[in-house]
């Protein structure tokens, strides 16, 4: 037995029956303990609900079930025969953007679930986008609800070809779509006995044949992120760094920008231990020879292969809340564990998230949770590096009162208008 | 003709704290046999038109859910008050705060006094409602959901409903002082589950008068009260 | 070591130390559970031995002698900065599970917290709390702001993106890290096991019932269970699915009773 783990974010429209379908998922699963089950059977066999048994079973969240919209995250895992899942439900509505994106943005795999009836749809598509634009690349697409429409193949082809250009426009090849049923179960662990026309996998097996357990970006340039220096021995200072991407190694020359301290990594540390490396997600301190402290924020990176000290970089802005952003305006940007700032040099564009186009070029303004692209200058070099080459220092966070108001994905590094 | 319409009043509270006034000449427990679940609204609606309403009121909209008077008993009478009664002439705005209140406990924003307070001002107003109306026209009913109110957050504790218990037995006093048939019924009664209150299923019933009725159900009064209204007015 | 025990730990110490990078006055409550017992080894390792801030255990007066006696020897073996709660005039005045467990809980717990707070200053609290315990935990971020009145506005959380913690400047009290979040009971069990952390004899079996849960004497029940070792708790456990709090009698009633009064059509 694999302790394979994944990551799902389940996306699609508020009424396709997300909830449905992770209830289901769940139920199928037998991920929810007998007496909680029991509890809930006795309370619906009074009103003659039994399917809706996958609902309430997400009851977890005490602010949902108005309307059957859920509104926050929810972890909760589920087995299948190789691995282990923890789904993060997105909520489908247009006001939860927010949510919806930290939802998504720690899932290594998406499933999109379009009503077979109603078919794709505006927030379809705008979901689809999201997902694409915080890197999640893999995809597998449920046609549900196709109890509603008698389990006619026709409909969930009307949907496969609606899908098709959406998809392909977005860089998603060769995606499996399954048709389901989540409230009857069809298909969703059991193969469908209503569906002889369909034989693919079920959706539960097409996740296990499909989805790919990611893979740490051991092979990529090493890259750390300062965190902290703590007080060592013998009067020395260890600096404590979390690596990004790369492989740690001691005896190398190391260097930390944008300041440019540089010297012999003599040491790495665990919890008190010396250990040969350290990988991609691990939190280890060092011992440099010659440099003794470094500002949090730094990042770390072998000699011979640096990041690029970046003055102007163009990223794709996604703002919560009411958050708005003009040209001129000086924002504090967080990636890694630096904070900066920067200016906005210029609006680039607004792209429409539905219908993927520009919605205008060269707004004066980017506000209610808009979408678009933006020229930022940095106030001081930024260790930045382009979202589709290293993503963990691709992303930034924009800094308000509330918190993080806003997210941004670099596109381009040090571009001139 | 005057009904007292209680939300859950219970029997054994009403026998444990003794309230004169709510027994009555005659009373007992009321059956739901039929109902799968003792929704206040549809047990309302059931008791107005005589026949068991609850496929006909989803849940998701029962408490915008209105009757019209040719559907209910009250077209036996030449005129009549209905005060804040479920399925007719709820006061919407006073019970949806009283519900978001109560979600707020849940979500542990809402304290149970807050809640409280506001279940008894809209209970108040309530009282000066039906005192207002009493002797004015044939048919008087008035509703009060003090006991299903509080209860749901404190059945459990006997000091609380004591009170409230005390409250609704005092209200039956200053109206029993009248000469009309008095009604009093609940729609479902309750029982504990710790210190909460759960919706039971057997209603409470009393009577001025002895009609001999035994385990009634709920929808069964509406023939009683066609047949005393006929006979009278 | 278990390659997800280690990944588990990994994320928590990223965590951990990014509390300590970002906040100038953080303490780690303690409760001397497992749960909160595995946050201070974790705060051990990530400062490479000594925990460089304030352990702090909210004392009801109503915990288990075995508590009591628990962490002082931990105390004492770990070299903790260790700080106790009371809210001593509400215990003065005779508070008790009696006078309603919410008044009680409210009182000895919170307001003995809050008071710290006050006192101390603290910007930042480490909390072991996990999303699988318990329903609205679900809900919970690694970094949680909270506003004076321990008011959590759920509703409205601040994003969480990419490991990328931000506090807030409005309405902001203190932080809450939850660094164990990601880890379910058996994880936190099987590292006991594997790191060989001190347990609370309470959690063994004695005369056929252990405690699955510590709160207070009066409030936390017992289950029936022959689990006298760490291997036999974790077989327990994967077999039976009794949710871990079952014990504990307010949070099992108020939940029935918010899903009863769902299924009515009231919330």
């Amino acid at each position: 037995m694999s302790t394979d783990r994944i990551n799902l974010v389940v996306v699609g429209h508020k009424d396709h029956g997300k909830s449905t379908l992770i209830g289901r998922l769940l139920y199928d699963s037998k991920a929810i303990s007998e007496e909680k089950i029991e509890e809930i059977k006795a309370e619906l066999k009074q009103t003659g609900k039994e399917e809706l048994e996958f609902a309430f079973l997400l009851d977890s969240l005490e602010e949902e079930r108005r309307g059957g919209l859920t509104i926050d995250i929810m972890q909760t895992p589920f087995k299948s025969k190789k691995r282990l899942y923890t789904i993060i439900d997105c909520p489908g509505h247009r006001e939860f953007i927010k949510k919806m994106l930290t939802g998504a943005s720690q899932a290594d795999a998406a499933v999109l679930v379009v009503s077979a009836r109603d078919g794709v749809q505006d927030q379809t598509r705008q979901h689809v986008f999201l997902i694409k634009t915080l890197g999640i690349k893999q995809l597998v697409v449920a046609v549900n609800k196709m109890d509603e429409v008698d389990y006619d193949e026709a409909f969930y082809q009307r949907t496969c070809s609606q899908l098709k250009p959406v998809l392909r426009s977005l860089g998603y090849h060769n995606v499996t779509v399954v048709p389901v049923s989540a409230l009857k179960g069809d298909n969703v662990y059991r193969k469908s006995e209503r569906m002889k026309w369909y034989e693919g996998l079920t959706l539960i097996e097409t996740l296990d044949e499909k989805i790919v357990p990611p893979s740490l970006p051991s092979n990529k340039p090493l890259r750390g992120v300062v965190q902290d220096v703590y007080p060592y021995e013998d009067g020395r200072q260890v600096i404590v760094c979390k690596i990004e991407t790369g492989v740690l190694k001691p005896k190398k020359q190391v260097v930390f920008n944008p300041s440019g301290k540089t010297g012999r990594l003599e040491k790495v540390l665990a919890f008190g231990k010396v250990i040969g490396k350290a990988e991609p997600g691990e939190s280890v301190g060092l011992i440099v020879d010659g440099v003794d402290t470094v500002e949090r924020g730094e990042v770390l990176s072998y000699a011979e292969d640096q990041p690029v000290k970046v003055r102007s970089f163009v990223a794709e802005v996604i703002l919560f809340s009411d958050i708005q952003i003009r040209e001129g305006d000086e924002v504090t940007i967080r990636y890694g564990t630096a904070e900066k700032k920067c200016r906005v040099q210029r609006i680039l564009n607004e792209i429409d998230p539905v219908n993927l186009t520009v919605k205008a070029e060269n707004p004066e303004v980017l506000k209610n949770q808009a979408v678009g692209e933006i020229e930022f200058i940095a106030d001081e070099p930024l260790c930045l590096e382009r979202y589709s080459d290293i993503p963990e220092l691709g992303r930034f966070v924009i800094e308000g009162a509330k918190g993080a108001e806003a997210a941004g994905i670099v596109l381009e590094i040090n571009r001139h208008s | 003709m005057i009904i007292l319409a209680l939300d859950a009043l219970d029997i054994h509270c009403v026998q444990k704290f003794d309230c004169k006034n709510l027994m009555q000449k005659e009373y007992g427990q009321t059956s739901l046999k039929g109902f799968s679940q003792e929704r206040t609204v549809v047990l309302w609606a059931s008791f107005l038109t005589g026949r068991n309403m609850e496929k006909e009121i989803p849940i998701k909209t029962q408490w915008e859910f209105k009757l019209q008077p040719e559907q209910t008993f009250l077209k036996f009478f030449p005129d009549y008050r209905v005060i804040d009664l479920p399925a007719f002439s709820y006061k919407q705005r006073n019970h949806e705060e009283e519900r978001r209140l109560l979600k707020g406990y849940f979500e542990d924003e809402v304290t149970v006094e807050e809640y409280e307070s506001l279940v008894w001002r809209n209970h108040e107003e309530n009282k000066r409602d039906f005192f207002r109306e009493l002797g004015k026209t044939s048919l008087l009913i008035g509703y009060f959901n003090l006991a299903d109110a509080i209860g749901h957050l404190s059945f459990g504790l006997t000091e609380k409903m004591a009170v409230v218990y005390e409250e609704l037995d005092k209200i039956a006093g200053e109206v029993r002082a009248s000469e009309e048939f008095i009604l009093i019924i609940s729609d479902h009664g309750m029982k504990a589950v710790g210190r909460y209150g759960d919706h039971s299923s057997n209603g409470f019933y009393s009577l001025n008068r002895e009609l001999g009725l035994n385990l009634p159900e709920i929808t069964s009064f509406y023939n009683t009260i066609r047949s005393i209204a006929k006979s009278e007015y | 070591m278990n390659a997800r025990l280690q990944e588990l730990e990994k994320r928590s110490i990223a965590i951990i130390r990014e509390a300590k990078a970002q906040f100038k006055n953080l303490a780690v409550l303690w409760s001397t559970g497992k749960d909160s017992t595995v946050v201070l080894w974790l705060c051990k390792k990530a400062f490479f031995g000594k925990i460089p801030f304030p352990v702090v255990h909210i004392d009801t007066g109503y915990k288990f002698p075995e508590m009591y006696r628990f962490r002082d020897e931990i105390a004492r073996e770990w070299g903790l900065d260790l700080i106790i709660a009371r809210n001593e005039e509400a215990l003065k005045s005779g508070m008790s599970p009696e006078k309603g467990r919410l008044e009680c809980c409210t009182q000895l717990k919170t307001e003995a917290l809050k008071r710290l707070l006050k006192e101390r200053k603290f910007d930042a609290l480490i909390l072991a709390i996990r999303r699988d315990e318990h329903g609205i935990r679900a809900k919970e971020r690694y970094f949680s702001p909270r506003d004076e009145d321990f008011r959590w506005n759920y509703k409205d959380q601040p994003a969480e993106l990419w490991d990328i913690y931000v506090k807030p400047s409005e309405d902001f009290s203190h932080m809450r890290v939850h660094p164990l979040l990601h880890w379910t009971e058996i994880d936190v069990w099987e590292y006991v096991k594997q790191e060989n952390l001190p347990v609370n004899p309470l959690y063994f079996a004695r005369n056929g019932k252990r405690y699955r849960s510590l709160g207070c004497m009066p409030c936390t029940v017992p289950i029936p269970s022959t689990a006298s070792t760490i291997d036999e708790i974790i077989q327990e456990i994967k077999t039976s699915k009794i949710p871990e709090r079952a014990g504990r009698a307010q949070d099992k009633e108020k939940a029935y009773m918010m899903q009863k009064l769902r299924s009515l059509g009231y919330m």
